[in-house]
C-alpha cells in the first residue's frame, strides 16, 4: 500500500531508548523490531561482543566478530556500546538507565545473581523503566536456569511434536528460523506495548516475565482445545495441521517438479465449482462436471476420486501458472518458494521489500529484508547495517560508564 | 509431433478413447491404445480396431500407469480400448479412501 498522504508522524518509536542486555534471539529480536521502528536501541556488549556474534554462517566465509550473519540480522539499527557487566552491573549501567525507556535483558537468574542485577531493584531505582526479561523459561520455577535453545523451546512448549511429516516413523522435524525464539519475542514484544500504555497513565515501568517456555505452550495450534475438551491427541502431518485423524495432503507436484499448497475444502460447493470450471477449461474435469457432485455427502463420499483428479491437473501444469490461475479464480493456490526464490518475487519487488544496506569497504551493499510494517502517519526508518562492536562507545573498568555518557553515549 | 510432455493430449487411433499425458515414459515410447500407437489429439483418425488383449476398455477420470517405464495418464474420454506403452496394458490406479477433507 502506498501512503495516501505523506507521513505527519515520526516514526512509531521514535524517542524511546532502549537499553539491550542480550546474547540470544528472543532479546536480540526484540530489541530489532523496537529499532525498527524507530527506537534508539543500545546492545550493550562485552570486549568479546556478544555471543551471537559468533554464530555462523559468516560473510565470505571469514569468521569474526563483524562478520556473522546471524548477528547482522538480529542487530540492524542497533547501536553497540562496550561495558563489562560480569558484576556490579547494577551501578556500571546506571549512566545508561536513568534516562532509558525499556531495558530488554535475557539473562536467566543465576546470571543476573552474578552479575549484581535484581530486576525489582532496578525498577525501584528507575521508576519509569520497563524491564523487559526475554529468557527460555521465566524468572523462577524450576527450570528457570535450565539452557535452552530454539530447538529446545519448541520441544519442551509443545509445538515440535506437531512438525514434521505424515510418515510418524521419522521423528518431528525442527522447523528452523528460530521460531521459538521469535513467538516469545511477540509475546514481549505486546508487553512492552501495554507497559507503555501502563506507564502513559500512570508514570510507573515495570518488569515483564516473558518465558519462551510459556509462549510457546499457548502455540501449538489444535493441540490445546482438542486435549483440554475431548481430551484427543492431535498428530502431525505434511505441510498441513496437525489433527486428531489423518487429512488429504495439500501439496501437489507440477509439470515442472515444483510443488503449490491447495486445500480443497469440500463443504464449499462455490470454490469446489470454481475448480472444476478451471479443470474443465483444460479438459481436465472429467467425471467432476456430473450433477451429481453437487451433494456435498457425495463429494465426500468420492473424495478419494477427487483428489486424485486435482493431483492429476496440477501434474499435467507448470507451478506459476497454477498459482496465478488459481488466484485468478478466487482459490487459495500458493507456490513453494525456497528462501533466495524470494529474491526474485515480482511481489516483493514491486513493494521494495528488499533493500540494500552498505555494511562499509570490507563487505559492500547486502540485501536485507525492509520494513515489516508500512505505516501511512508514521515515517519509515531506513535500515541500518548492525553495529561494530563498541561502535558507538567502549569502557573496561576503572573507566566508567559516566565517561561513555559524557563522550559518546547519545551524541 | 505431439511433445512427450505432461499435458499433453492423445487420442486413440482405433476407438473414443482420449487421455492426457501426466507423467511420460521414461524410454520416450509413444502412449498406446487398443494395442496401436495413439495419435496427438489435433490429429485424424484413419481407422482400424482395438486388438484382442487391448480390449478392457478406458474410464473417464481414471489414472492409469506403466511400473516399467513410469508412465501415467488420465482418461478424459472412454473408449473400449484398454490405455498402453510398448505393448503393456497400463494397469489402473485405484484412488486411496480419503477419511474427510482438511
Amino acid at each position: 500500500m502506498q501512503a495516501k498522504s505523506m507521513p505527519s508522524c515520526a516514526a512509531p518509536y521514535a524517542g524511546l531508548k532502549v537499553i539491550e542486555i542480550a546474547d540470544d534471539v528472543g532479546g536480540e529480536h526484540l530489541g530489532r523490531l523496537l529499532a525498527e521502528m524507530g527506537a534508539e536501541v543500545t546492545k550493550i556488549e562485552p570486549s568479546d561482543g556478544a555471543a551471537s556474534r559468533r554464530i555462523g554462517p559468516f560473510a565470505k566465509g571469514q569468521e569474526g566478530p563483524e562478520t556473522s550473519l546471524h548477528f547482522w540480522y538480529y542487530n540492524s539499527n542497533k547501536r553497540s556500546v562496550v561495558l563489562d557487566l560480569a558484576t556490579n552491573a547494577m551501578s556500571a549501567l546506571a549512566t545508561f538507565l536513568r534516562d532509558a525507556d525499556i531495558l530488554v535483558i535475557s539473562a536467566q537468574p543465576r546470571r543476573l545473581a552474578a552479575m549484581e542485577l535484581d530486576l525489582e531493584t532496578l525498577s525501584d531505582r528507575y521508576r519509569q523503566l520497563i524491564i523487559a526479561s526475554v529468557t527460555p523459561f521465566g524468572m523462577e520455577g524450576p527450570y528457570a536456569d535450565y539452557k535452552s535453545s530454539s530447538l529446545v523451546g519448541l520441544a519442551a512448549g509443545g509445538p515440535l511434536m506437531s512438525c514434521g511429516y505424515d510418515d510418524h516413523s521419522i521423528p518431528p522435524i525442527n522447523p528452523g528460523g528460530d521460531q521459538a525464539y521469535h513467538t516469545v519475542t511477540a509475546f514481549a514484544h505486546i508487553g512492552v506495548l501495554l507497559a507503555l500504555l501502563h506507564r502513559q497513565k500512570t508514570g510507573c515501568g515495570q518488569v515483564i516475565d516473558v518465558s519462551m517456555h510459556g509462549a510457546n505452550a499457548v502455540n501449538v495450534e489444535l493441540a490445546n482445545p482438542y486435549w483440554f475438551y475431548p481430551r484427543v491427541r492431535i498428530h502431525r502431518q505434511t505441510c498441513r495441521h496437525a489433527q486428531p485423524s489423518p487429512t488429504q495432503s495439500a501439496l501437489f507436484q507440477c509439470a515442472d517438479g515444483r510443488y503449490v499448497y491447495y486445500t480443497l475444502i469440500l463443504s464449499d460447493t462455490r470454490t469446489f465449482n470454481s475448480f472444476v470450471g478451471w479443470m474443465e477449461e483444460k479438459g481436465m474435469a472429467g467425471p467432476l462436471t456430473d450433477p451429481e457432485y453437487q451433494d456435498v455427502c457425495y463429494r465426500q463420499e468420492n473424495f478419494h476420486e477427487i483428489q486424485s483428479l486435482v493431483e492429476c491437473f496440477f501434474l499435467c501444469h507448470d507451478s506459476h501458472e497454477m498459482y496465478h490461475g488459481g488466484q485468478q479464480r478466487g482459490l487459495p493456490v500458493g507456490v513453494l518458494n525456497v528462501p533466495e526464490d524470494l529474491f526474485e518475487d515480482e511481489h516483493l519487488a514491486a513493494r521494495g521489500f528488499f533493500v540494500k544496506v552498505d555494511m562499509g569497504e570490507d563487505v559492500g551493499e547486502v540485501l536485507y529484508p525492509g520494513q515489516g510494517y508500512r505505516f501511512s502517519a508514521f515515517e519509515g526508518v531506513p535500515r541500518t547495517r548492525a553495529p561494530h562492536l563498541g561502535e558507538h562507545g567502549a569502557a573496561s573498568r576503572p573507566r566508567l560508564a559516566e565517561e561513555i555518557d559524557s563522550k559518546e553515549y547519545g551524541e | 509431433m505431439t511433445e512427450l510432455k505432461p499435458g499433453s493430449r492423445w487420442k486413440s487411433a482405433v476407438c473414443d478413447t482420449e487421455a492426457v499425458l501426466v507423467r511420460p515414459p521414461a524410454t520416450g515410447a509413444v502412449p498406446e491404445c487398443g494395442g496401436v500407437a495413439m495419435l496427438p489429439s489435433a490429429s485424424t483418425r484413419h481407422g482400424g480396431t482395438v486388438a484382442p488383449g487391448f480390449d478392457g476398455g478406458s474410464e473417464l477420470g481414471k489414472r492409469y500407469a506403466d511400473a516399467a517405464t513410469g508412465m501415467e495418464m488420465l482418461c478424459v474420454k472412454a473408449g473400449p480400448g484398454s490405455l498402453g506403452v510398448e505393448g503393456r496394458v497400463l494397469q489402473r490406479l485405484e484412488a486411496k479412501k480419503l477419511p474427510s477433507s482438511d
